[in-house]
């Protein structure tokens, strides 16, 4: 009997420590990370996804991850009365919880005209229901040239690809770099990737 | 530990850094396409080469064309070809070509189609027929260019059928090239005529005749015009469609007075049944593999899209949003298909992803019925009522492009696309 107390309490004081013990290394595990994340891993965190919104399904719209968005876009976004409220409050709050550096600014500004000038030239082919995308890497001179471009990511779809190519061959220049910061300039137009998606049709 | 994170940190700005933009929209504008005057093309007084597969290229509103006048020049090979020419014109495609042989009996024909964007020949081409042929001859090139320039089949050389109703008590089923020309009757009578589906070798077309009083199918030859109707013990039969693989008409018969589907072995002339339920299981549609079937039914209580697997005998409902859906057909994907989606008392064509839940109507006329999909997927012509007046009306599924298509007298009902020509 004393044995069974005996072995009853030291399991109660070995099970406590080894809880404890988890805990506490969890907690202090969870604190590194906290520490870690907080380091800022770049200067600018620069959009991976921007997404021309008129465009958008609207449950697409609901999932955007937290960018950094233009007051201009906003706007624009804002004054669509097809949106709904709950995707209009997430932007607000984007705005907000945004640092929106002059870079950041004068960046994303530079984003919205080129992806309004490319979208009023690429024709699109008819894609019945398939949700596939082109990756190409352009290089920019400062005064707007299209140096170079190619064929990053195929989507396997040579129809697709070729629209995208030609969309861009028929540009040859992008004026909307010409006044901005060289600096900015360098670190995000000199090479720069655009990404087609088909979004379904 | 630490030496990893802050690997991490130094490479991570590195790998990331590059700028991306998405571009998702696309321009609203249509691709622009000439069709130079081919060389050698005016031939005793027939409708010109280049006119013809123009007609054909802006038939559904997929393309803007250039007229012959605003072009600059009028190339007829690779060498006297000038991309600047018309990227200065906006064209994004351009279509050339000669008539090398002047016999008439024998015509040879060569043609080319450029990208100007990309600056390249995209398609060369030849073909060879007599003076009578050149519709067809256009055909072809026309369905060559498309494939070329969208990656889709061409349906310029497909047919139609449908119902015309010229007055009350006259009723007409048709076939047409998909543009309208080479009408041709294949029945008349007095009582309704209904449902017309064609079969894969387009040599056949099954379809409900009202003649003897109550509904019957019917399968006519289109060659000979021999009609018979498929043997069901005097029961009333009706929504015939014919599988992609020619061995099944799946219909609807009331055994008991109550509607369910069927299947119509061609071979043997057996029939065998698929749904056994109290509700109306009706408008059966073959998946492009003809393992499945959709079909409408309201066991739930109002009008619903089910899923049968053939084999299996298996039903998994369709559509769940909405208190009427109802004739719908496949995709040539196999995966999404077209329905009449109907909400208070506005019946609107529209599409749906078979794994999504999602209902998305694309036609904006209220009236909608009986959506017919292109073989290429692409365009989708239906019936809609103006007044009391039906027609037809099509749309393509970027929704850049609406039409009509001219109906002369009566309504016009149940269009019917014909598969591709082998």
């Amino acid at each position: 009997m004393t044995n069974f107390s005996i072995g009853f309490v030291s399991s109660i004081v070995i099970h406590t420590l080894l809880f404890l013990f988890l805990t506490i290394d969890l907690t202090l595990k969870s604190n590194k990370k906290e520490n870690f994340s907080s380091v800022p891993i770049k200067f600018i965190s620069l959009p991976e996804e921007i997404k021309t919104i008129t465009s958008m399904p609207q449950k697409a719209i609901k999932k955007l991850e937290p960018t950094v968005q233009s007051l201009l876009e906003v706007n624009e976004i804002l004054n669509k009365p097809e949106l709904d409220i709950f995707a209009q409050e997430n932007l607000n709050a984007d705005i907000t919880a945004s640092n929106l550096s002059k870079e950041n600014k004068e960046v994303q500004l530079r984003i919205n005209l080129i992806q309004k000038r490319i979208n009023s030239v690429w024709k699109k082919p008819p894609l019945i229901n398939q949700d596939i995308q082109v990756e190409i890497t352009i290089n920019l001179a400062p005064s707007g040239e299209i140096l170079s471009f190619k064929l990053l990511n195929s989507s396997k779809n040579k129809v697709f690809d070729d629209s995208a190519l030609a969309a861009i061959s028929n540009i040859s220049f992008l004026p909307e770099v010409i006044n901005l910061d060289r600096r900015y300039f360098e670190k995000n137009f000199r090479s720069f990737n655009l990404v087609f998606k088909s979004m379904g049709n | 530990m630490r030496i990893l994170f802050l690997f991490f940190l130094i490479l991570s700005p590195l790998s990331e850094s590059k700028l991306k933009i998405e571009i998702t929209q696309g321009s609203e504008t249509l691709p622009k396409i000439a069709i130079v005057p081919f060389q050698n093309e005016i031939l005793s007084g027939r409708e010109t080469i280049s006119s013809l597969v123009e007609a054909n290229m802006t038939l559904f509103g997929e393309f803007n064309s250039i007229k012959k006048t605003e072009m600059l020049s009028y190339p007829n090979s690779e060498e006297n070809f000038f991309y600047r020419d018309w990227r200065l014109l906006e064209v994004d495609y351009v279509v050339i070509g000669r008539v090398d042989n002047t016999d008439l009996t024998n015509l040879d024909i060569n043609y080319l189609v450029f990208d100007i964007g990309l600056k390249k020949i995209i398609l060369k081409g030849d073909i060879s027929g007599n003076l009578n042929e050149l519709e067809q001859i256009s055909k072809i090139i026309s369905n060559r260019a498309y494939q070329s320039i969208t990656g889709l089949d061409g349906v310029f050389n497909t047919k139609l059928a449908y119902i015309l109703n010229p007055n009350k008590n006259s009723y007409k089923i048709y076939i047409s090239d998909i543009d309208g020309s080479n009408e041709q009757l294949l029945f008349k009578s007095l009582s309704p005529l209904m449902s017309p589906s064609w079969s894969a070798d387009r040599k056949k077309l099954a379809y409900v005749s009202f003649e003897k009083g109550y509904p019957e199918i019917y399968i006519q030859d289109l060659l000979t015009g021999n009609r018979s109707s498929i043997d069901t013990l005097g029961m009333s039969n009706s929504a015939p469609v014919w599988s992609p693989d020619s061995k099944y008409i799946a219909f609807v018969m009331s055994m008991s007075g109550n509607p369910d589907i069927y299947l119509y072995n061609l071979r043997n002339k057996k029939i065998s049944r698929l749904t056994r339920h109290y509700g109306i299981d009706t408008e059966p549609a073959w998946s492009p593999n003809s393992k499945k079937l959709l079909f409408t039914s309201n066991r739930s209580g109002s009008p619903q899209i089910y899923e049968l697997i053939v084999s299996t005998g298996r039903i998994k409902r369709v559509t769940l949003d909405g208190d009427y859906n109802a004739r719908a057909r496949y995709f040539p994907n196999g995966k999404d298909i077209v329905l009449v989606h109907g909400n208070d008392g506005v019946f609107h064509i529209a599409t749906k992803n078979l794994k999504s839940r999602f209902i998305n109507s694309i036609s904006k006329t209220s009236l909608d019925e009986s959506p017919t999909i292109s073989p290429n997927g692409n365009i989708i012509i239906y019936a809609t009522k103006k007044k009391t007046q039906g027609f037809l009306a099509g749309l393509t599924l970027n929704g850049k492009s609406k039409f009509t298509l001219p109906v002369q007298e009566g309504s016009v009902r149940e269009p019917a696309w014909s598969p591709l020509a082998n």
